[in-house]
Formats: C-alpha cells, sequence, structure tokens
C-alpha cells in the first residue's frame, strides 16, 4: 500500500527551548565603570540654563583620597572639613548631602563601587545612565527658593544674557545656512528668555534718585 | 558503516577549551600623565616630615606695578599678595592574589611581569584620572547644558584664560565624547580651513597616551575619566594654564627586600606570599595628590555627554 501523505495528527512533542544552559537565571547588572560619591557645590559665578529654569552650574566634589585635601578613613568614609574650608574660602558653598532632611541623601550607591546622584537611572545590562534633567533642576530651584543656596547675583546674569544674545545673533546668520541648525537656534532663544525673566526678578526696582556721592577732591585745584 | 571517530567521543582526548595564544585586554581608560607644563608637579613628598605640601603663590615678578608718587613724597608700603595651594599625598594601591593551581596551570599571562606591567599602567591611570575629577571645579565655565562642544564654546575658554592673564601653553582635558563633538564642530564649522594637528607617535612618547593634538595653540588631551556633570547629562572637561591643576606623589623607600621592586622610584610592586594558603598576592602602591591650584587659571568646559 501506497505510504500516504496524509498522516493522522499526532500529539505535538513538548517545546523545548531554543537555549540550553542557565545563562537566563543570571540577573543583568548595570555595566558600570566605579565613581567615586560626590557632593555637589555652588558657586556665585557659575549659573547655566537647564530644562528652562536659571540653575547653579554645580560642580562635583569627588570624594576621592587625596583629591582636594580629602582623606578616607579606614572605615570607608570620608574627611573633607579641610576641602570644604578651602573652597569656602574661594566662594563655593558645598551643599549638604542631607541637605532635604535628616536620613535623605542626594548621592546612592547604585550598584557597589558606582554611585550616582538621585536623578541619574542606571539601567540592567548596560552603561547607560539616564538623566532626569528637568528633576534635578527643579531640586536646585527648590534650593534657591527655600534660601538654601543664593540665587544668581545680577551682574552674572547680565553677562550671561550679554553673551547669549550674541551667540543667538551667531546662530541665526547659522541658520540660513544650515536650516537644520533651527532647533538649536529655538533652544537658545528659550534659555535667553529664561535669564531675562530671572534678571527681571532680581533687578532692584527704581526708587527715588539717590544723592550722588561727595567730591573726593582727587583733583588738585592748583599747581604743585 | 560505523566505528567513526567523532569529537564527541574522543573527549578523554580532547580538552573543553583551548587557550589561544592571543590575547584580548578589556577596555579600560589606559592614558598616562600628561608630561605637559600647565601641569604643575609640586614636587616629592619623601623626606619631607609631612605628606602635606603646600605650594606658595606669591605676587611677586611684576604683580603689582609702581605707583606714581609726587616729587618729595614719601612711597607707601604695597601689601605683597600671596597665598597657597594645599596637596595631600594619599596611598593607592590594589592587590591580585592567585592561588599555586591557578600559577601553575598559567602560560604567562598571569605571570609577575604581567602583573609588574599592570601595576605601572595602573599607576599612571589613577593619576590622570585624579586630575580629571579636579578639572570640573574652576569657577569659570563654558558650554551649554546639552548642548555639543563647540568651535565657539573652545575659543571663549581660551579666551577666558587669556584675560585672566594666564601663561600658555594650554592644556585641554576632554571626554571622548567632547573631542570628537570638537572635531566634528571643526569640520562642519570651518570647513576644514583651521588646522587640526594630529597627535604624532613623538608627541604620545612625550606627552602620553592621551595626547590627541594641537588645536588653536591648546594641546588636547582626552579620557572617559573626564566626570558627568548636570545630573549626568553632560560631560565636565577642563582647559588649563600652568598653576591651575597641582600634583604631587612620593619616593617610596626601598628595603633591599627581593620581593620589592619599586618601579621608577614611585611604584612600590611587591610579591606577598601566604604560605599556609598556597597563595601569591602581588600587590601595587603608590602614593598621590592631586589639588586644584590657581581657580582663575583654568576654565571647566560642560557640554553634552
Amino acid at each position: 500500500m501506497a505510504k500516504s501523505i496524509y498522516q493522522e495528527a499526532a500529539t505535538p512533542p513538548p517545546r523545548r527551548p531554543l537555549l540550553v544552559g542557565d545563562g537566563e537565571a543570571l540577573a543583568a547588572r548595570p555595566q558600570l565603570e566605579p565613581r567615586a560619591p560626590r557632593l555637589l557645590r555652588v558657586h556665585p559665578k557659575r549659573w547655566t540654563v537647564l530644562a528652562g529654569r536659571v540653575v547653579p552650574q554645580a560642580a562635583h566634589v569627588h570624594l576621592r583620597h587625596s583629591v582636594h585635601l580629602i582623606r578616607q578613613r579606614q572605615d570607608g568614609r570620608y574627611l573633607a572639613r579641610e576641602a570644604i574650608a578651602d573652597w569656602t574660602e574661594r566662594g563655593w558653598t558645598v551643599i549638604p548631602e542631607d541637605v532635604d532632611g535628616p536620613d535623605t541623601s542626594y548621592v546612592r550607591e547604585a550598584i557597589p563601587g558606582t554611585w550616582l546622584l538621585r536623578w541619574e537611572q542606571e539601567h540592567p545590562g548596560s552603561d547607560h545612565v539616564s538623566s532626569d534633567l528637568e528633576g534635578y533642576a527643579d531640586w536646585l530651584r527648590g534650593l534657591m527658593d527655600s534660601g538654601k543656596i543664593p540665587r544668581p547675583p545680577v551682574y552674572v546674569l547680565e553677562s550671561m544674557s550679554a553673551k547669549m544674545s550674541q551667540a543667538i545673533g551667531d546662530l541665526r546668520d547659522a541658520v540660513r545656512a544650515q536650516p537644520s541648525r533651527q532647533p538649536e537656534l529655538d533652544r537658545a532663544e528659550a534659555d535667553l528668555a529664561a535669564v531675562e525673566a530671572e534678571l527681571q526678578t532680581l533687578r532692584p526696582t527704581p526708587t527715588k534718585r539717590s544723592a550722588p556721592p561727595k567730591k573726593s577732591n582727587i583733583i588738585a585745584d592748583g599747581g604743585e | 558503516m560505523a566505528n567513526e571517530i567523532l569529537y564527541a567521543g574522543v573527549a578523554d582526548l580532547r580538552t573543553a577549551e583551548a587557550l589561544s595564544a592571543e590575547y584580548l585586554l578589556l577596555l579600560a581608560a589606559r592614558e598616562s600623565l600628561p608630561a605637559h607644563p600647565a601641569l604643575l608637579y609640586a614636587g616629592d613628598a619623601q623626606g619631607r616630615g609631612s605628606v602635606v605640601l603646600k605650594v606658595p603663590h606669591v605676587g611677586l615678578a611684576g604683580y603689582d606695578i609702581l605707583s606714581a608718587v609726587a616729587d618729595g613724597s614719601a612711597v607707601t608700603n604695597t601689601a605683597l599678595s600671596d597665598g597657597s595651594t594645599t596637596i595631600t599625598i594619599g596611598r593607592h594601591s590594589k592587590s591580585y592574589e592567585a592561588s599555586d593551581l591557578v600559577r601553575l596551570s598559567d602560560q604567562g599571562l598571569l605571570s609577575p611581569q604581567a602583573f609588574a606591567a599592570d601595576a605601572v599602567q595602573a599607576t599612571a591611570s589613577t593619576v590622570v584620572s585624579l586630575v580629571a575629577n579636579v578639572t570640573d571645579g574652576f569657577s569659570a565655565t563654558v558650554g551649554t547644558s546639552g548642548s555639543d562642544l563647540s568651535v565657539a564654546n573652545f575659543l571663549a575658554a581660551i579666551q577666558t584664560l587669556e584675560v585672566a592673564n594666564v601663561p600658555g601653553p594650554y592644556m585641554a582635558i576632554l571626554h571622548p565624547q567632547q573631542m570628537g563633538d570638537l572635531r566634528a564642530a571643526l569640520a562642519a564649522v570651518t570647513g576644514g580651513a583651521v588646522q587640526w594637528l594630529p597627535a604624532t607617535a613623538e608627541q604620545i612618547n612625550l606627552l602620553g597616551n592621551g595626547y590627541r593634538g594641537r588645536w588653536a595653540s591648546v594641546d588636547l588631551f582626552s579620557t572617559t575619566f573626564v566626570p558627568t556633570a548636570n545630573a549626568g547629562a553632560d560631560r565636565a572637561g577642563g582647559m588649563f594654564g600652568r598653576g591651575a591643576v597641582v600634583w604631587a606623589d612620593s619616593t617610596i623607600p626601598g628595603e633591599n627586600d627581593s620581593s620589592q621592586l619599586i618601579i621608577g622610584g614611585k611604584v612600590l610592586f611587591e610579591r606577598d606570599r601566604t604560605a599556609k594558603s598556597g597563595l601569591t598576592a602581588y600587590v601595587t602602591h603608590a602614593y598621590l595628590g592631586v589639588s586644584e591650584g590657581i581657580d582663575a587659571a583654568g576654565v571647566s568646559i560642560i557640554t553634552d555627554a
């Protein structure tokens, strides 16, 4: 009898996974390089616009043994009193780790040996770190509003405004030749608007004209 | 047919894996400290009575100009301006410890010579990482958060240093992302009209393997040790002249111990045998310190990461 090409449907064998081994049992870890814990410090001359808000261009205090007078104790904690005193003398304000309240911190150990700021997010299996720039800018604005860090000096904002205006002029010229740079121009204009708005709130309102200072008498009337 | 000799049937005659004669180094920042005049080496702390070195700043050599004084009048004394930078030398170490079984089965990859070579490179990279950690702390900054490093940013940094009377030559330490952005900007904005002088082999020998070339009279170095800024959105490199970044180290006194090797006077490489456990450790120590010197002699360059 000829063999039928039509066979009765058999019970399908149980599905076997394509891959063998226990690789899937291993949890993917973020592939981050070690990063020392950091504190943030702000300086009256360093300001920027982040996510549309004027905020300090905070620098990092890298808590590393023998960097800028910082020493690490045997228990792993850091001695930074001399470093903070030195920075304070140079005009910096170091933002305490627990500025948001006792037992809080804006730094965290994401994986052993790698410290990130609260607004930085690691990803499993990747070396990428996302940043919540809006959250970070909001936090800095909150510290300014609560008086924990100083507001920008007017002279700094005026200088920023002048430089940004000039850069915008250059960008307008560039956009004529390279229309793809339009978003860059839009962003620069928005940043300038933020600086101007901040200036409006900080500039003293004109009051009654004060009396001119007294004559200094530095010019002699007669001869030698 | 039968009795074919298949791979799966000769397990006793084969090993699961054979080591290749080649090996791959894992990727890492392996730059060495640039021997550049902009970096001030404050000296060796050995035998100085302290691990804290102070570099005086003094306002001489024309810092104050002469005052005009009327004939017959006494000149008033000029206040001498001074200041200082202090550097704390600290210990930086690491240890690799291998068992006898590992060592006896090794084909040379984990030899004492390999660990000694690692000690030298690791120390050089440590210095670079320490230096890169202070370049984001200058009070002057250029760049826009989230925007690529531009030619205008770079020129603004030079201008800032020139306005502050910082003598050249200048050195810039940038993250490779910033370096790439600058190269792209140079190609796009200047159309190649301004010459980038790429690093030659001789310059790399002299200035370290992080050297990337020279542009606008600024020597460019790049390393991934350049830290992040603005909650990770940006990188904070820097440009500076002499005096902005100060570093120091210490020679380690030898003990005429055959298990110790002092490499270049600065790197203590030693073998530590734990006989009872059959373990041999190769330990590296270096004593280093870095500080920010004159703040106005540097500019932080903060641009998109």
